[in-house]
């Protein structure tokens, strides 16, 4: 079976590969955490993973991912609403990429949107804006029929 | 030879169809209801154990059922954490500091409350289909 981590790594490398998201979102992609000190990123975390089983082996993953843009404002720079609007054009019915799979389909199911506020200092604002997206994928076969003759 | 149509019970058929909305409304309520009374204990169970350092409004003391007005034919239920940082724990962030000024990093998402609903909702809907399929209904696509 192939590994499941490509289809994260499939939908971290779209995303990045994107020049509008880049130019909004400069400091990057990443999975789960970023390293400390950016400001304007994107963030991409598995939420809950579903396989359907059949009797020859696993037919369908069902991925959610919560992908959300994170932006600190105290510099006054925007972007967020048009980067969670970028990020939803490239996931929304759009395929994703990965080794040893074939994409179903992807679409959003909720929206996420936030405002962290620094409990120390209260200029400090995070925005976060995204949404839930659900990516389905499935092996690509390994075996193929043959016929005896 | 003559042909005879007649209508046997008609009258009684359609009063049970009018009557069925009403009692099936009765019964999912009570699927829906256990279904987000499920969430909200797996929810709580999942949450970190509070500590003594832990103050206000803890994840677990958080979670809350809230049943959803869907009108006269419709049931609903809303599972909810009302903790001011739950939507932070569930969904990370991006930069913290402590009171001392100290920069302790962004915290990843954790995702506890929705992987878990996501998951009760789907055998939910297994429950209410087969409500629906003891009643006559063919259910399809689950």
């Amino acid at each position: 079976m192939p590994d499941s981590s490509a289809i994260d790594a499939g939908l971290v490398a779209l995303l990045q590969a994107d020049a509008q998201l880049a130019s909004l979102m400069p400091d990057g992609v990443y999975m789960d955490i970023a390293p400390p000190g950016l400001q304007r990123y994107v963030i991409v975390s598995l939420v809950i993973a579903e396989d359907r089983a059949t009797f020859e082996g696993r037919a369908i993953e069902d991925c959610l991912y919560l992908v959300k843009a994170v932006m600190l404002t105290t510099s006054g720079a925007t972007g967020i609403k048009e980067a969670a609007a970028r990020i939803d054009a490239l996931l929304e019915d759009r395929p994703v990429v990965a080794d040893g799979y074939h994409w179903m389909g992807g679409y959003r199911e909720e929206r996420v949107r936030y405002v962290e506020i620094d409990e120390t200092d209260s200029t400090i604002r995070w925005q976060h804006r995204g949404g839930r997206y659900r990516v389905q994928m499935t092996p690509t076969p390994t075996s193929t029929l043959t016929t005896k003759g | 030879m003559a042909f005879v149509y007649q209508t046997l019970g008609l009258p009684e058929f359609l009063r049970e169809l009018r009557a069925l909305p009403a009692a099936l409304t009765a019964e999912a309520g009570t699927i829906v209801a256990d279904s987000a009374e499920t969430v909200a204990a797996q929810a709580r169970a999942a949450y970190p154990t509070p500590t003594a350092a832990s103050r206000g409004v803890t994840l677990r003391d958080g979670v809350k059922v809230e049943v959803v007005d869907a009108g006269p034919l419709g049931v609903a239920s809303r599972v909810r954490n009302t903790a001011p940082h739950a939507r932070m724990y569930e969904y990370g962030t991006a930069g913290r500091r402590t009171s001392q000024g100290w920069n302790r990093g962004a915290a990843p998402a954790h995702h506890v409350l929705v992987p878990i609903a996501v998951r009760e909702r789907r055998t939910m809907y297994r429950t209410l289909a087969d409500l629906l399929e003891q009643r006559g209904a063919t259910v399809a696509g689950l």
